[in-house]
C-alpha cells in the first residue's frame, strides 16, 4: 500500500515543479510582453531585437518540464506503472517543490529585469547586445536550482 | 599585440583646398578627426551651414513618409540582416545631382496638402450625410417645413431611453419619430413659439437639434447629392494616390539623396572641430600606423602645398583604439565591443577570451546535429540574403561556435538528444549511468567545475603578466601569483588526498601561498597591525577584489554549464520521446516529422539564447573580473556617414 503513496507523492512533485515554473515564465512572459508591446507601438522596426529580450523568462518553464522529466524517467514511468517506498516519494515531492519556489519567482523577476532592458533598447537601440545579458543574471538562480534538482533526484532514485 | 598603434596626425592646409582636401579624407577613412583643444586666439573653423542640410532632410523625409506605405514589406529573417549598398562617391554625386528633388518635392507635397483638404471635405460631407439620412422618408422641401407663424419646428435626435419623458410633455408639444436605429430615435418636433422655456425640457433630455438650414430640397434628394459629391471626391483623392505612387518610383534614389545629404551634415558638423586663421586651417586627429604610408602616397597624388607631421600620442587616456585579430578571433571582438573597448595602454583581451567563450559555448550547446544546423544555416542566410561583408562576422561567430558544438557532441553522445546514439564515440555520456561507475552528470560537473578552475587561474596570469608589463612586478606576485599558488595547492592537494607524498607536497605549496599572501595583502596599509589584519582579512577578499569567497562562487558559477548542456540535450530527448509515442504506422509517419522538425526548431532556439547569454556572462563577471578594464573609445575614422551606404575605394 505504501507503494501506491510513494506514486502519488512523486507525481505531487513533478506536479509541483512543472506547475510552478510554468506559472512564474507566463507571469514573466507576461510582464516583458507588455513592455514590449508598448515599445513597439513607438518603435515598431525593433520587433527583432526585443523579441530574443522578451523570450527570456520563458526558459524556466522548461526547467520544470526538463526536471518532470527526470523525475519520469529516474522511477521508471515510461514503462509503466513503477513501485516506489514512500519515502522516496515525498524526497521528489520535497525536490520538486522547492525547485518550483525558486523556478517560479526568479522567472518574475527576470520579466521585471527583460521589461527594464526592453526599455534600454527602446532608448538606445545600439545596447541591445549588453541588454540581453542582464536578465541572464536573474536566470543563474533558475539553472542553479534545475542543477540541483537533477543531481539530488538521481541520488535519491539511485536504489529503484 | 592586438592593438594598432596610433600616431597624432597634423594636417596645415591653405583654406583654398579646404573643401576638397576633406572630401578627400571622408573617402580615405583613415583619419579620426577630433577637436583642437588650447585654441588660445585661434578660431574654430566658422564657415559652416548646418541648417541648410537639416531643411533639406527634413524634405526628404517629408517624401520619404509619404512613399513608405508603397514599399514593400521585408518579411522577418530579413529584418534582421541590415541593408547594405555598394557605391562609388563618383556615382553617387552623380545620382544626386541628377536628381530633380525641389520640382519632386513641389509636386508631391501640393499633391499631399490637396489630397489632406479633400480628406476633410469628405469627413464634414460624411457628417452632413449621416445627419440627414435618418430623416430621408420625409417627403417635404426641408425649408417649407419651419415657416409657420406659431409653430416652431426642429430636427433632431434623442436617445432612446429619453423618449418617453418627451411623450409625457405632450401637451406642450407634437413629437414626430421619423426613424430610429439601436440608440437613437431621430424626431420632428412641433411646439408653439411663444413656449421659451421649452427649449429648456429638450436640454433636460439630451436632445440634440440638427440645424438643416443650409441646405434645400427634400432630404432624399440632399442625400443623394450628398453621396454622389463624397463619391466625387473620393475618386479624386484616389486619383492624388496613384500620382503619389507614380512618384514613389523614385524611393530607391531618394533615399540615396538622404543617405548623401546626411553625411553631408555630418561633414559640416566635423568641420567645426578643425582650427582656421586667415589663409590657413589646421586639422588635428589620429592615424594607425600602418596606414602613414598609403595615406601620404594618397595625398601626394591629389594635392600639394599640404604640410603634414606625425607625434607619438600624448594623452594616453584618450587616445582612440582598434582591435586587430586575425580572422578566426575577429568575430569574437563583439564580446569586447559589448563590454567596452579596452584603453590604448592596456591589451586586447580577445584572443584570450576566444577559445574559452568556444568552449563555454559547445559545452551548453554542444549537440551534433545542433551544430550541423548551426553551421548550415548561417552559410544558407549568408547566400539567399547575399549578406555585404561587413556583416559576416556576426555569422562566422556562429559557424565556428557551431563547429566545435559538433565536437562536443560526438564526444557527449548527443545527437539532437538521442535520435542517433554512437556511445562508442563518447567520452562521457550525460543520461549513462553504470553501477559501481561514477554517473554521467557528475563526471560532467566536475568537468565544467575543473574548466571554471582553469578559466580562473588563466584570468589571474593575465592579470600578472598585465602588472609585469606595466612594470609592477611585485604587485603581480604578491597579488596573483600568490594566489596561483595557493589555489592550485589546494585543488591538487584534494586531488592527491590519497597519495600520503604528494598530498603533503601540495599541502605546502598551498601554505606557502597563504603565507605569502598575509604578509603581503596588507602592504598599503601603514601600521604593522593594520599590516597584518589588512593581510588576513584579504585571504576572504574583503579589501581586494580577489579571496576564497570569490574564488568559490566564481569556480562554482560554471556548473552551469553542465546545467545548460544538460537542458538542451534532454529537451531534444523529451521531443524524441514524444515522437517515438505516435509509433510506425501511416500516423507515425505523417506525424513525427512535424514533432521532431517543431520540438527540435524550438530547443534549438532555446539552446542558442541560453548558450549564448551565459557564456557571456561567465566572460564578461567571472573572466573579465579577474583582470580587464574597459574604457577605451573606439577608433572610428571621419567617414561617409550611412548605416546603409557603403563607399567603394577608388
Amino acid at each position: 500500500m505504501s507503494e501506491v503513496y510513494g506514486l502519488v507523492f512523486a507525481i505531487l512533485g513533478m506536479a509541483a515543479v512543472i506547475s510552478l515554473s510554468g506559472i512564474g515564465s507566463s507571469i514573466g512572459i507576461g510582464i516583458s510582453t507588455m513592455q514590449t508591446a508598448g515599445v513597439l507601438s513607438e518603435k515598431p522596426h525593433l520587433y527583432g531585437k526585443l523579441f530574443v529580450i522578451t523570450a527570456l523568462p520563458g526558459t524556466q518553464g522548461f526547467y520544470g518540464f526538463i526536471e518532470l522529466f527526470w523525475i519520469a524517467t529516474r522511477i521508471g514511468l515510461f514503462g509503466g506503472i513503477p513501485k516506489i517506498p514512500v519515502n522516496t516519494g515525498m524526497q521528489l515531492f520535497f525536490i520538486g517543490l522547492g525547485m518550483g519556489f525558486v523556478e517560479l519567482i526568479s522567472a518574475v523577476w527576470q520579466g521585471k529585469v527583460s521589461a527594464a532592458a526592453i526599455n534600454l533598447v527602446s532608448e538606445k537601440e545600439e545596447e541591445s547586445g549588453r541588454a540581453i545579458i542582464l536578465p541572464g543574471l536573474v536566470e543563474i538562480y533558475a539553472v542553479i536550482s534545475l542543477i540541483a534538482a537533477i543531481l539530488v533526484t538521481s541520488f535519491v532514485t539511485a536504489g529503484l | 599585440m592586438a592593438i594598432d598603434k596610433v600616431k597624432e596626425i597634423n594636417i596645415f592646409l591653405t583654406k583654398k583646398n579646404f573643401n576638397d582636401f576633406f572630401t578627400f579624407l571622408k573617402l580615405q577613412e583613415k583619419v579620426e578627426i577630433e577637436e583642437v583643444k588650447d585654441v588660445e586666439g585661434l578660431d574654430f573653423f566658422k564657415d559652416v551651414n548646418i541648417e541648410k542640410y537639416d531643411k533639406i532632410i527634413n524634405e526628404i523625409d517629408f517624401l520619404l513618409n509619404q512613399f513608405n506605405k508603397f514599399e514593400k514589406k521585408k518579411n522577418f529573417i530579413a529584418d534582421f540582416i541590415p541593408e547594405r549598398l555598394n557605391i562609388e562617391y563618383k556615382n553617387l554625386e552623380t545620382i544626386v545631382n541628377k536628381f530633380d528633388f525641389d520640382s519632386l518635392y513641389k509636386k508631391v507635397f501640393g499633391l499631399v496638402r490637396k489630397n489632406e483638404k479633400i480628406t476633410d471635405d469628405i469627413k464634414s460631407l460624411k457628417k452632413d450625410a449621416d445627419k440627414i439620412k435618418p430623416f430621408i422618408s420625409v417627403g417635404y422641401e426641408i425649408k417649407k417645413i419651419d415657416t409657420l407663424k406659431k409653430l416652431k419646428v426642429i430636427f433632431g435626435s434623442l436617445k432612446k431611453s429619453n423618449y418617453q419623458k418627451l411623450l409625457n410633455e405632450k401637451e406642450r408639444c407634437e413629437p414626430i419619430l421619423i426613424s430610429e436605429d439601436e440608440i437613437n430615435c431621430y424626431l420632428i418636433i412641433a411646439f408653439l413659439r411663444e413656449d421659451k422655456s421649452f427649449y429648456e425640457l429638450l436640454k433636460n433630455i439630451d436632445f440634440n437639434e440638427y440645424d438643416f438650414k443650409d441646405f434645400s430640397g427634400k432630404p432624399k434628394t440632399i442625400y443623394e447629392n450628398l453621396i454622389s459629391k463624397i463619391d466625387e471626391l473620393q475618386k479624386m483623392s484616389d486619383d492624388i494616390e496613384t500620382e503619389i505612387k507614380k512618384v514613389s518610383k523614385n524611393l530607391d534614389n531618394l533615399k540615396l539623396l538622404k543617405d548623401y545629404y546626411v553625411d553631408k551634415k555630418n561633414e559640416e558638423e566635423t568641420k567645426q572641430k578643425v582650427i582656421e586663421s586667415k589663409y590657413l586651417i589646421f586639422i588635428k586627429g589620429y592615424i594607425k600606423e600602418k596606414d602613414i604610408k598609403i595615406f601620404e602616397q594618397k595625398v601626394k597624388e591629389n594635392f600639394d602645398k599640404i604640410y603634414i607631421f606625425y607625434e607619438e600620442p600624448k594623452d594616453l587616456e584618450n587616445v582612440p583604439v582598434s582591435l586587430n585579430n586575425n580572422k578566426f578571433v575577429k568575430p569574437f571582438e563583439m564580446l569586447v565591443n559589448m563590454y567596452g573597448y579596452p584603453k590604448y595602454s592596456d591589451f586586447d583581451p580577445t584572443p584570450f577570451l576566444t577559445p574559452f567563450f568556444i568552449l563555454f559555448f559547445s559545452l551548453c550547446f554542444g549537440d551534433v546535429i545542433y551544430g550541423l544546423i548551426l553551421i548550415f544555416g548561417c552559410m544558407l542566410l549568408i547566400n539567399i540574403f547575399n549578406v555585404h561583408e561587413k556583416d559576416r562576422n556576426f555569422f562566422y561567430f556562429f559557424m565556428i561556435l557551431g563547429v566545435f558544438s559538433s565536437i562536443v557532441g560526438v564526444l557527449t553522445n548527443s545527437w539532437a538528444g538521442d535520435l542517433l546514439s554512437f556511445p562508442n564515440l563518447a567520452i562521457i555520456n550525460l543520461l549513462e549511468e553504470k553501477p559501481g561507475e561514477t554517473p554521467g552528470l557528475i563526471k560532467m560537473l566536475i568537468f565544467s567545475l575543473a574548466v571554471g578552475f582553469v578559466t580562473q587561474i588563466f584570468a589571474i596570469l593575465l592579470k600578472a603578466f598585465d602588472n609585469i608589463r606595466k612594470k609592477k612586478i611585485l604587485d603581480a606576485i604578491f597579488d596573483q601569483i600568490s594566489w596561483v599558488i595557493s589555489l592550485v595547492g589546494i585543488v591538487l592537494y584534494i586531488v592527491f588526498m590519497n597519495n600520503p607524498f604528494l598530498s603533503k607536497v601540495f599541502l605546502y605549496i598551498f601554505l606557502s601561498g597563504i603565507i605569502l599572501i598575509v604578509l603581503t595583502g596588507g602592504r598599503s596599509s601603514k601600521s604593522i597591525i593594520g599590516k597584518l589584519i589588512g593581510g588576513v582579512v584579504s585571504l576572504y577578499g574583503i579589501v581586494s577584489s580577489y579571496g576564497f569567497s570569490s574564488a568559490l562562487g566564481d569556480i562554482l558559477s560554471y556548473s552551469r554549464l553542465l546545467a545548460l548542456g544538460f537542458s538542451t540535450t534532454v529537451l531534444g530527448v523529451i521531443i524524441n520521446t514524444i515522437a517515438r509515442m505516435f509509433g510506425t504506422g501511416v500516423i507515425g509517419i505523417l506525424i513525427i516529422p512535424l514533432i521532431l522538425l517543431a520540438g527540435h526548431g524550438l530547443n534549438i532556439f532555446m539552446g542558442l539564447l541560453g548558450s549564448f547569454v551565459h557564456p557571456t556572462r561567465l566572460i564578461f563577471l567571472e573572466f573579465f573580473g579577474r583582470f580587464y578594464e574597459n574604457g577605451g573609445k573606439k577608433f572610428s575614422p571621419f567617414k561617409f556617414k550611412s548605416e546603409r551606404i557603403v563607399i567603394k575605394n577608388q
